[in-house]
């Protein structure tokens, strides 16, 4: 677990974000063209603007236990538009990353299992095995019908892989997963 | 010429008619596929989600197995795994802070730059509009399409003339004989990184594109993406229930709709991996 600044001085939070990603929430100029554009606006409780103005208001403890960040589909919209060319999508993605490095429990439950179950696939197979990731998100996000009936007419379309593929150099992938396990 | 393939995950599973199809529209352009021996996935937005040098590390590895196989230049078909590659060999110049670690990671020396193309640029720059119009047989006259590009194919790896309103795709589609229609949505995100977390952000993008075709006059959609495709093809028995008449709206991938223009039937094409079928629209 890491140490987040955030408390000591007024500019802490923005200066590590700025450590971290390299991007200054501080060259914001709040003309919300990253949230008028946002496809997920809708469904985060901080749009990527009112994010940009809390990390320079320091406001650590309500950002990393926000909702908003987790709904972010890195789709760029965002970071293409913004004037002062913040790569706004980079800054959610760091947000992300702190929530589970900091050891603060994640506001959205289901995107970091989701994360987690994935990678989890990729490091036993080497790529990913679809049908038994996303069957071992439904059972452990407990909705394990989830969309059944759009798995039942992929598979009877052979839309979908039965079963894995294993990579031959299993070995590369497991030696660099090694040194982040500690995320999954 | 010889160009080296990148599938990705994708590919081998929910989208293998757009693996199958990519494949034979390489090669009737002129030119080889070499797919990458034993590659791995790029890791994806989880990977990302995690570390930055993780989701480096494993697109690096793909880089170094084909330069390994003496290859120059790659073809992903996915922008996902174009865009973890491009970030890769960024992530590997000189200049970068990530490239010793990232050498470290994936145990190599060094790792050389190779050009990458994801399809739409690969035809627009290295088949060229003019190529590709001398290979169709069977114009696609009289067809009106949904041009989308999804959100990724944005990223300067593709490097669009106009971000907010590409062409490419567009022109590419006039090549084929058929009318691309002008419509709002073409960049619009479709979610499909929600699709299995947050279904109901990825219900209504995907209602929204699939209106915004649909008011624009398109017959279909023509998709670059397998996500995208999979996304807007799928979601559409659920988004019918709470309409009162469905979209019946095809998502076709733009290397079906190419091989039909070179030839192929429509039985050739993996259609019969769609849920909704195109068929109507290819027998008029």
């Amino acid at each position: 677990m890491i140490e987040i600044p955030g408390t000591q001085d007024a500019h802490a939070f923005r200066r590590f974000i700025i450590e971290r990603c390299g991007e200054d929430t501080g060259a914001c100029i709040q003309c919300g063209k990253c949230s008028a554009g946002c496809p997920v606006a809708p469904d985060m409780d901080y749009m990527p603007n009112q994010v940009m103005e809390l990390i320079r208001l320091n406001q650590r403890e309500r950002l990393l236990t926000a909702h908003s960040f987790w709904f972010c589909a890195s789709c760029q919209t965002c970071t293409i538009r913004c004037p002062h060319a913040i790569d706004i999508a980079l800054v959610m993605n760091t947000l992300r990353k702190l929530t589970l490095e900091g050891g603060y429990a994640p506001a959205e439950k289901r995107m970091p299992l989701f994360n987690r179950i994935f990678l989890d696939s990729i490091r036993k197979h080497g790529r990913v095995y679809e049908l038994g990731m996303v069957s071992r998100f439904n059972l452990a996000s407990g909705q394990p019908f989830k969309d059944a009936l759009l798995g039942a007419a992929m598979m009877a379309r052979r839309k979908i892989a039965l079963l894995p593929h294993r990579i031959r150099h299993l070995d590369d992938i497991k030696s660099i997963f090694a040194k982040y396990k500690k995320y999954m | 010429m010889q160009i080296g393939y990148f599938p990705g995950c994708s590919l081998t599973s929910t989208a293998r008619e757009y693996d199958a199809t990519v494949r034979q529209v390489v090669q009737n352009c002129g030119f080889e596929l070499v797919e990458i021996d034993d590659w791995n996935c790029c890791g994806a937005s989880p990977a990302d989600a995690v570390s930055q040098e993780l989701v480096l590390a494993l697109s690096a590895k793909n880089l170094a197995k084909a330069q390994r196989q003496g290859l120059t230049s790659i073809l992903s078909p996915c922008p996902a795994c174009h865009s973890h590659l491009l970030q890769a060999q960024q992530g590997l110049a000189e200049t970068s802070p990530h490239r010793r670690r990232i050498l470290e990671l994936i145990h190599e020396a060094s790792v050389p730059a190779v050009t990458l193309r994801h399809l739409v640029d690969f035809l627009y720059r290295d088949v060229g509009i003019d190529k590709l119009k001398a290979t169709v047989v069977k114009p696609l006259t009289g067809m009106t399409l949904a041009s989308y590009y999804g959100c990724l194919t944005r990223l300067k790896a593709i490097d669009m003339e106009d971000r907010e309103n590409p062409a490419m795709l567009d022109e590419i589609i006039a090549a084929l004989g058929a009318t691309a229609v002008d419509w709002p949505h073409k960049t619009e995100c479709c979610g499909a990184g929600l699709a299995i977390t947050s279904t109901q952000t990825v219900l209504r993008l995907a209602g929204d594109i699939l209106a915004g075709a649909r008011s624009a006059g398109a017959q279909a959609l023509v998709a670059v993406c397998p996500l995208c495709q999979a996304n807007l093809d799928m979601r559409q028995a659920e988004l019918d229930r709470k309409r009162p008449c469905p979209f019946n709206l095809p998502v076709i991938y733009l290397s079906q709709l190419i091989l039909i223009a070179q030839g192929k039937s429509f039985n050739e094409a993996g259609f019969d991996k769609h849920l909704i079928s195109p068929r109507s629209i290819f027998q008029q």
